[in-house]
């Protein structure tokens, strides 16, 4: 059984039709990519896996849950945990606590042990700053030590992408949603990025989907790509299969002069 | 990384370890510009400083040592004579009417500090608990038919109850309106609290199906008195001083508890849910049940607050006690406080319970007056020379127009009936004031309101602004001894007002509440 | 039954009267919503200093002798005067206590406009009258200029009152509509940031916002006087409130659903009034607005936030 299954999803906002009849499956511990022009519809799909917005039609299945009618704190709590394409970090909250902030969904102090501060909620609360802890050393020394009790605004666009994944790690997904993760970063940090992205499969064991529109990091790590316009699905196979498929090309050219491929 | 300076941690060796400061230049080092800035400005920075570096129990303790001591120290010999007051009645009443406003500003903090819900009804929950208190611990009650004349319910059953309905209430209006967002939930929770408020002064005949004649549910305007005192375990509160302490305890384990909450999981949550709600609920958190939460946690707080206030006063009624002029007053104190900041949100209701009354007092309120007004203009004058340049201008040119209108229009300057205390009279001594002093300071003050804001307008301008400031300063001075000093009571809510509008331009976040950054 | 449709027409004029004076002070309300999402609470006082304006020059004119000049242009007087006055208060309010505070917390202007409204309310409780002050019942509109329709009896203060109102309301609609700063406004209401990058004098529309709703509002105190004899400088709280509702139950931001509000608002109070009891008009108003809100989230007229993520 596949870890995610997307079946004829359809969405429209008024007369656009931003999904359609999209379907795809993701299997456990692999690395694909959702790639396409812009306004393609990439960034719908990953609102419509995560509850944001209802499908019109189609099935969405993650582990062979339904997923469809559920809240989006009902659908992290269940494993898939996203990031977002314009940086929706908790500005005015330290590093650590925005970590923090992820492992709501399980954790389970009742208000009475944590206004008395009982012990089990002591307990719990190390839990949940070692795991904090432990998620932000992934990222090197990017987010370590005095960064911690910074607030989240001081930090670059850079680390607050680090900073958002680090967030969906702490909520215990298995299934990671990374909404461009190297966009606004230099070719070194966009490389650095994509071994971290490796990393997060090969040693943390994550599945992940990935949106990006950087082709080295697409080509670099993904087992296979998904190729979007218009919200329809135009291509899937590998990298090689995907980007040289005429359908693409065109969809990259025919609206986009320049491309990015 | 040549495109990120601040960016490049792999090269300094040691990370912030927490004892030694991290060497100049460091990213670490640089990243504490802001805060190093705070805490060398000025006597208020070095004092800030000192209190930041006690431990956090200390700090408490000395607070709460000051608190207990309040009622104490302002019954000796000494202070009563220091103010000329008989005894200190007043002062613990101000004092215990504090306590009771802190208690709600902290759960009002709840619900609009934390999880960022702009809750305009929430004195309804003040007032309904009230109410609930009243219902059971007063001769109200009476049903004939079941032989009940009034209920007198043990306030260790009551209050609990109260609370547990009045959260319940809490519950059900957060269900209700958080369908609703941003300034809507605003509107609906300002309509519950009005309509809380109207139902109060008029259920007085209200038919009921099992009743002949019209039952009188609320008394109206008119409230229920002869309310029980809370008895705990055989000891019965009685006096105001008595009740100060219960609420000095109440206050403690509501400040402690909200403070634990608020750095714990429900905490985070909350305040994630302020800064971004859609981002809070992807990462797990169910946005919804928490903003009830946050309500309910408010309400019951309030219902805290309000039984055993009831049972202070003796008394409900619903204006202006739980009317939105209370609500006004509490948004003032968090606000002003510092949104978020349960320490300032104590310090605003402090501010916002003592200053009215000190301003009551119109000897006090011209103290007040005229020496934050000199305190202020040194801060916007510096360095002393202008100031006291500008001072000595204002007052000379004060004295050479008495000495002209003395001159050339004898008759004119009468002086004011009652000149009142040594510092008004040194005023007034440099004022012309005539015979018809009310009306020409009508005039006055609402001109000099004007001019004062012209002058704001052109302190960029020094041929303009100096004898603007001057001019302002010689009526404000005229209004003040004319008309404002003799209308208390419209005077102190003036000065409040002025203060919050001050306030809000120069600490939009408050006293202690930090900026924050929106959008980056 | 028979009382029902013979109280009607009544009720209906009577509604339509409170529901103008409502509708002129929720357009104030709505039109700086709809440009700075300001919840100015100090608008009920403008309209209670608009009151007091025409109060001025009610007195002035007025004498022991009688009018001076006629009632008509009296009356004219003191609209101009109220709107003028209540305008240019307004901006000098915006300057001084809303504009320093444009990017801070949403919530700081919020207390900043109390703390205007404490300081308007004793200003004028100072330098006016604590006491309330009245226009004459009789001076004005003499008692027996009432106009009648059959049954229906209406005094000419009401007709007064609903006509300027409509009359304002034409001009603001032609000025929206037609003018170019007109379509300024609208432009800031829509994106405040992409309508200054496109070189529209934010600053300008603003205080013009200001000005107008200001006016509109100092008009209606007016009116209120003219049709209910009685100023206080309290009245602007619950009249402010009122237009608050009203505003919000017609979709805040949206100028025709304020006036939609307004009339609403001015019909249901009137008809609980005579039909259920006067006690229970002002709970009936937020009722009202709770249980439109509930059904329509965002007002009557007003369009639903959409949300991109
Ligand atoms: N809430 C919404 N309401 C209306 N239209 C929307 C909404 N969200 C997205 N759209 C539209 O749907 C289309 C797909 O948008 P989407 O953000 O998914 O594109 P994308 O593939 O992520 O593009 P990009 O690479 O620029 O991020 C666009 O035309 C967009 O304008
Ligand atoms: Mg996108």
């Amino acid at each position: 059984m596949p870890l995610l299954e997307v079946n004829g999803v359809n969405l429209s906002f008024g007369g656009l039709r931003a999904i359609q009849n999209l379907s795809f499956e993701v299997e456990d511990q692999e690395i694909v990519s959702l790639i396409g022009p812009n306004g393609a519809g990439k960034s719908t799909a990953l609102n419509v896996l995560t509850g944001i917005y209802p499908p019109d039609s189609g099935e969405i299945r993650y582990r062979g849950t339904s997923l469809l009618g559920l809240k989006p704190h009902a659908i992290t709590a269940l494993g898939v945990a996203r990031t977002f394409q314009t940086l929706r970090v908790f500005l005015n909250l330290s590093v650590i606590e925005n970590v923090m902030t992820g492992a709501y969904c399980h954790s389970h102090s009742s208000l009475l042990a944590t206004a008395l501060r009982l012990p089990s909620w002591r307990r719990e609360e190390m839990r949940i700053r070692s795991l904090a802890e432990k998620n932000l050393a992934f990222f090197g020394d990017r987010l370590m030590g005095y960064r911690h009790d910074q607030p989240a605004y001081s930090l670059s666009y850079a680390n607050r992408r680090r900073l958002e994944i680090a967030r969906a790690m702490t909520t215990g997904a298995t299934l990671l949603l990374l909404d461009e993760p190297a966009a606004g970063m230099n070719p070194n940090e966009s490389a650095e990025m994509t071994e971290l992205i490796g990393k997060l499969r090969d040693e943390a064991g994550y599945t992940i989907l990935l949106i990006e529109h950087d082709m080295n990091v697409v080509g670099n790590i993904s087992d296979r790509v998904i190729a979007l316009d218009y919200g329809q699905k135009i291509a899937e196979g590998t990298f090689e299969s995907v980007t040289s498929d005429p359908k693409v090309i065109e969809a990259y050219l025919g609206h986009q002069t320049g491309g990015e491929a | 990384m040549p495109s990120d300076p601040s960016e490049n941690g792999k090269t300094t060796p040691e990370k912030g370890a927490g004892t030694e400061p991290p060497r100049i230049g460091t990213d670490e080092w640089v990243a504490q510009v802001a805060s190093r800035k705070r805490q060398t400005r000025g006597f208020s920075g070095w004092l800030a400083m000192r209190w930041e570096r006690i431990p956090l129990g200390w700090r408490f303790g000395m607070v709460l040592s000051l608190l207990i001591l309040i009622p104490l120290a302002t019954n000796t010999q000494a202070f009563l004579d220091l103010l000329g007051i008989s005894n200190n009645a007043f002062i613990v009443r101000t004092a215990t009417r504090f306590l009771v406003f802190a208690l709600l500003a902290i759960g009002l903090n709840v619900v609009v500090g934390y999880a960022g819900l702009l809750d305009l009804g929430y004195v309804a929950f003040y007032g309904i608990a009230g109410y609930l208190y009243a219902y059971l611990s007063s001769d109200f009650v009476r049903i004939g038919s079941l032989g009940i004349d009034g209920l007198h319910v043990p306030a260790l059953l009551s209050i609990p109850l109260i609370i547990a309905v009045t959260a319940m209430v809490g519950w059900l209006i957060g269900t209700i309106s958080l369908r609703l967002s941003g300034d809507y939930l605003a509107i609906v929770t300002l309509g519950f609290g009005q309509v809380f408020v109207q139902l109060v002064l008029t259920s007085t005949r209200v038919r009921v199906p099992w009743q002949d004649r019209p039952v009188n549910f609320t008394r109206g305007p008119n409230g229920i008195n002869r309310l029980d005192d809370v008895t705990l375990f055989g000891y019965t509160f009685e006096s105001t001083i008595q009740y100060y302490y219960l609420f000095l305890v109440l206050l403690v384990l509501v400040y402690i508890g909200v403070r634990h909450l608020n750095f714990s999981r429900v905490g985070r949550a909350w305040r994630s849910i302020r800064e971004d709600e859609l981002a809070a609920e992807v990462m797990g958190a169910p946005t919804g049940r928490l903003k009830i939460l946050a309500f309910v946690i408010g309400a019951g707080i309030a219902a805290l607050a309000g039984s055993v206030d009831a049972a202070w006063q003796g008394n409900v009624v619903p204006v202006p006690r739980y009317s939105v002029l209370t609500l006004i007053n509490l948004y003032a104190m968090v606000v002003l406080g510092g949104i978020g900041s349960l320490t300032g949100v104590v310090i605003g209701a402090f501010i916002f319970t003592v200053l009215p009354e000190v301003l009551r007092s119109s000897a006090v309120a011209g103290v007040l007056f005229y020496g934050a007004g000199l305190i202020g203009l040194y801060f916007l004058l510096k360095p002393f020379k202008r100031y006291a340049l500008i001072l000595i201008g204002t007052v000379s040119s004060g004295f050479l127009l008495k000495f002209l209108v003395l001159t050339l229009l004898p008759g004119l300057h009468t002086g004011l009936p009652e000149p009142g205390s040594i510092l008004n009279q040194a005023v007034q001594s440099w004022l012309v004031i005539p015979a018809d002093y009310k009306l020409v300071g009508n005039v006055v003050t609402g001109l000099s309101a004007l001019v004062l804001l012209l002058t704001i307008l052109a302190r960029q301008r020094p041929r303009l602004f100096y004898p603007l400031l001057g001019i302002s300063i010689y009526m404000l001075a005229f209004s003040w001894e004319t008309r404002l000093a003799l209308e208390p009571s419209a005077t102190r809510i003036l000065i409040v007002g002025a203060t919050l509008v001050v306030l809000m331009i120069v600490r939009p976040h408050g006293l202690l509440g930090k900026p924050e950054v929106r959008v980056v | 039954m028979e009382t029902f449709f013979s109280l009607l027409p009544q009720t209906l004029v009577n509604g339509l009267t409170l529901g103008s004076v409502y509708a002129l002070i929720a357009l104030g309300y709505s039109m700086v919503y709809g440009i700075l999402k300001l919840l100015n609470f100090a608008h009920g006082d403008i309209y209670m200093i608009g009151a007091y304006l025409g109060y001025g020059v009610f007195i002035m004119f007025f004498t022991e002798q009688g009018a001076l000049i006629p009632t008509a242009l009296i009356i004219v007087l003191m609209l101009v005067v109220a709107m003028t006055g209540a305008g240019v208060i307004s901006i000098v309010v915006e300057r001084f206590a809303y504009r320093p505070l444009r990017y801070a917390p949403r919530i700081a202007p919020l207390i900043s406009a109390l703390g205007v409204s404490f300081i308007l309310q004793n200003m004028v409780q100072i330098t006016v009258s604590p006491r309330p002050l009245s226009y004459g019942s009789d001076t004005l509109i003499p008692r027996n200029a009432i106009f009648e329709l059959g049954d229906l009896r209406i005094h000419a203060s009401r007709l007064l009152v609903i006509g300027a109102a409509m009359i304002f309301m034409l001009f603001l609609t032609y000025f929206v509509r037609q003018t170019r700063l007109g379509r300024a406004m609208r432009a800031v209401s829509t994106d405040l940031d992409g309508a200054a990058m496109m070189g529209v004098d934010v600053n300008q529309v603003i205080v013009l916002t200001f000005f107008i709703g200001a006016a509109l509002a100092g008009a209606g105190g007016v009116l209120v006087g003219i049709v209910f004899f009685s100023l206080r400088h309290t009245m602007g709280f619950l009249a402010g409130l009122k237009g608050f509702t009203a505003a919000v139950v017609g979709g805040i931001g949206s100028m025709p659903g304020a006036v939609l509000g307004g009339l609403l608002l001015g019909l249901a109070e009137a008809f609980t009034s005579v039909y259920l009891s006067a006690t229970y008009k002002d709970v009936v108003a937020f009722v009202m607005l709770i249980f439109i809100l509930l059904v329509k989230p965002s007002g009557l007229m007003g369009k639903p936030l959409l949300q991109k993520v």
